[in-house]
């Protein structure tokens, strides 16, 4: 028997181990990062199965993954490079609103991770999704959540920074 | 807020806000657009100008001023004006924001009206692109109708703008539409938003004023 | 009493094992206040440098964009992590932007250690980021469980490996599973990888079981006080219940 790894993909979601069943579960990014050689070989295992993942049609598992110019716009933010991080962002969210891709523009929405974000950009999160506001879902808590890190990031200004954006 | 100052009287580069209103008097006319620092922090203007085109160079004096939001708030009306204009280039059509002024452009990058589209002045361009993104310079329904003097500004316009253009913004006036001038959107910079009609013409006025006494030498 | 709180007092004794498979437990913050991982190194080398005197060493994080074409890759250079060390470099300490990480490699110290390892950590951490709090506290542990012949089956030692379907061979070859779940109560979210792998020393199969458990918080959850530790503690012990549900009696006659 042969014991090389030959992978294939099992990869599906499960409802929890207490509790009820879920509806629609959170997107987890692998953020515990890990520093041995099977973390290693876990982390090579998934990129080769995302490559192959990734080269076949995603409409067929109905799975979207979060896109990786969100990290471009996240390192950016980290430099303080403001411009730059708005511009990859606006660049992005305004194609898929273009082409009506109006359901993962709500999914990039849910993906990102507003702890990576100055005011800059959530401010420029709320400002390019203003317009698709009534077709993106989730959108008005996307609104609340940034309000409630405004109120601690910003909490003379965010009536001003809000006002229009909601 | 601001009031209006010229660039050569404090250069828009030398200070913090990356977004801004500027006018300049062309002629008889006034014209404005949207002062903004591009990602290599080189100052930009985009405008809607000759024959209806975009335009992202500004060969006039700057007279500028920022209006009353917060920094963040212009930073991301600097952004929408570096896409409106990488879109333009790449595409003659408007980023989605946008879409509810009916608008596109044809290849040679002359604007093309939508059925039921509005028409669009350098001034109303400039207010669109803030309105898009929530932040309403002007009260428009503050503003009276002034048909006659509408009238006369739009034949000053006449030349300068495709037919159809101009024939819809000629009935538009003849219906009774308020039109907001480009001395007012610059003064309205000077006043709590969303600016109401008596403090933006006044403030307008002194726009006017400066421009006529140009900048002060230094 | 809490759901929490009872699901701690309702689960079984914890085991622990002589030999236990742990080669890697992570337990990992991410902060609601900025701070750069080099700013962070820094502050924590000199508060921690009896712990960690081994040279700090960094690992570059690499942000992998994939086209269409799996040829068509390109990777950015994002911020890298700094890792101060032990002198044996079986602990370490990860500075990232905005987070922290404390490792142990195997062998295994014990609960009792490694969570003192990581409060020792968080007490050296800068006022403000302490203030700040965090938004997600996670833990992960990596076993590497060895079988004991080269024709071991994996379905022996592990509950959860994959079911073949009729018509094909029920011996598997290989395998690399990952299953995510999220608790609708709590909102723990559950990664769970299984692949198997080969010893290099021996030549023998192992499992290779990566467990991780995150808690994100709406509102940031000071560090100051203890509850931080307290939920990790939770998440230790579901952890823990999900594992020991994942092996059979074999496997932990392996651990003796």
């Amino acid at each position: 028997m042969s014991l090389r790894p030959q992978m294939f993909i099992a990869s599906y979601t499960a409802g929890p181990i207490w509790g009820r069943g879920t509806g629609d579960l959170p997107r987890f990014r692998r953020s515990i990062p890990g520093v041995g050689d099977e973390a290693e070989l876990v982390r090579q295992q998934t990129e080769a199965l995302l490559r192959q993942y990734e080269a076949q049609d995603k409409s067929a598992t109905g799975e979207e993954v979060a896109p990786m110019w969100l990290e471009d716009t996240y390192a950016y933010c980290m430099q303080s490079r403001d411009a730059e991080a708005l511009d990859v962002m606006f660049r992005h969210i305004n194609t898929l609103l273009c082409e009506d891709q109006f359901s993962k523009c709500n999914d990039l929405l849910r993906a990102i991770d507003l702890q990576r974000l100055d005011t800059h950009l959530m401010i420029g999160l709320l400002s390019i999704t203003l317009a698709a506001s009534s077709i993106l879902p989730f959108r008005s808590q996307l609104v609340s959540n940034i309000e409630s890190r405004l109120r601690k990031l910003a909490p003379d200004r965010v009536e001003r920074l809000l006002n229009g954006l909601r | 807020m601001t009031r209006a100052v010229f660039e050569a009287e404090m250069a828009f580069a030398s200070q913090p806000l990356v977004a801004a209103i500027v006018i300049c008097r062309a002629g008889d006319n006034l014209h404005s657009g949207l002062l903004y620092l591009d990602t290599n922090s080189a100052v930009r203007v985009l405008h809607l100008g000759w024959q209806d085109r975009l335009y992202n160079s500004w060969g006039w004096p700057r007279l500028w001023a920022a209006p009353d939001v917060e920094p963040e708030r212009l930073a991301s009306v600097a952004a929408l004006c570096r896409l409106i204009w990488e879109d333009y280039e790449a595409k003659k059509k408007f980023p989605y924001g946008l879409k509810f002024l009916q608008t596109s452009f044809s290849p040679n990058g002359q604007l093309l009206l939508g059925p039921g589209a509005k028409g669009l002045t350098c001034a109303t361009f400039v207010l669109a692109v803030f309105n898009s993104f929530g932040i309403q310079i002007v009260n428009e329904s503050d503003w009276p109708v002034r048909q006659d003097e509408d009238r006369r500004f739009l034949d000053r316009m006449r030349p300068h703008m495709d037919p159809g253009h101009f024939a819809l913004l000629e009935a538009e006036i003849s219906e009774g539409c308020r039109r907001i001038r480009p001395e007012e959107v610059v003064g309205a910079c000077s006043c709590h938003l969303p600016a109401l009609f008596v403090p933006s013409r006044e403030a307008g006025d002194e726009v006017i004023r400066l421009l006529d006494a140009g900048p002060r030498p230094a | 009493m809490s759901m929490l709180a009872s699901q701690q007092m309702s689960s079984p004794p914890r085991q622990i094992y002589p030999r236990p498979p742990i080669v890697e437990a992570v337990i990992s913050f991410r902060f609601a206040t900025s701070i750069s991982g080099h700013d962070l190194s820094e502050a924590l080398s000199s508060l921690l440098a009896s712990q960690y005197p081994a040279p700090p060493k960094q690992k570059r994080n690499i942000a992998i964009e994939i086209g269409s074409d799996p040829l068509d890759a390109s990777a950015r250079s994002l911020s890298p992590t700094i890792f101060l060390r032990s002198a044996d470099g079986l602990r370490l300490v990860g500075c990232s932007d905005n987070s922290l990480s404390v490792h142990v490699l195997a062998p295994y110290p014990g609960w009792e250690r490694f969570i003192e390892q990581a409060h020792e950590a968080v007490n050296a951490l800068p006022d403000n980021i302490r203030t700040g709090g965090v938004s997600m506290v996670g833990i992960r542990y990596i076993d590497r469980i060895t079988l004991p012949t080269a024709d071991s089956a994996f379905r022996d030692f592990l509950q959860i490996t994959p079911i073949t379907p009729i018509g094909m061979p029920s011996t598997i070859a290989g395998f690399h599973c990952s299953l995510q779940s999220a608790d609708p109560d709590d909102g723990t979210i559950i990664l769970l990888t299984i692949a198997n792998t080969i010893v290099a020393e021996s030549n023998l199969p192992a499992i290779v079981y990566d467990l991780a458990l995150q808690r994100n918080y709406g509102t940031s959850l000071d560090l100051h006080g203890t509850s931080w530790a307290t939920d990790i503690d939770i998440l230790h012990i579901k952890l823990r219940d999900i594992f020991e549900a994942s092996i059979t009696d074999r496997t932990r006659e392996l651990f003796k």
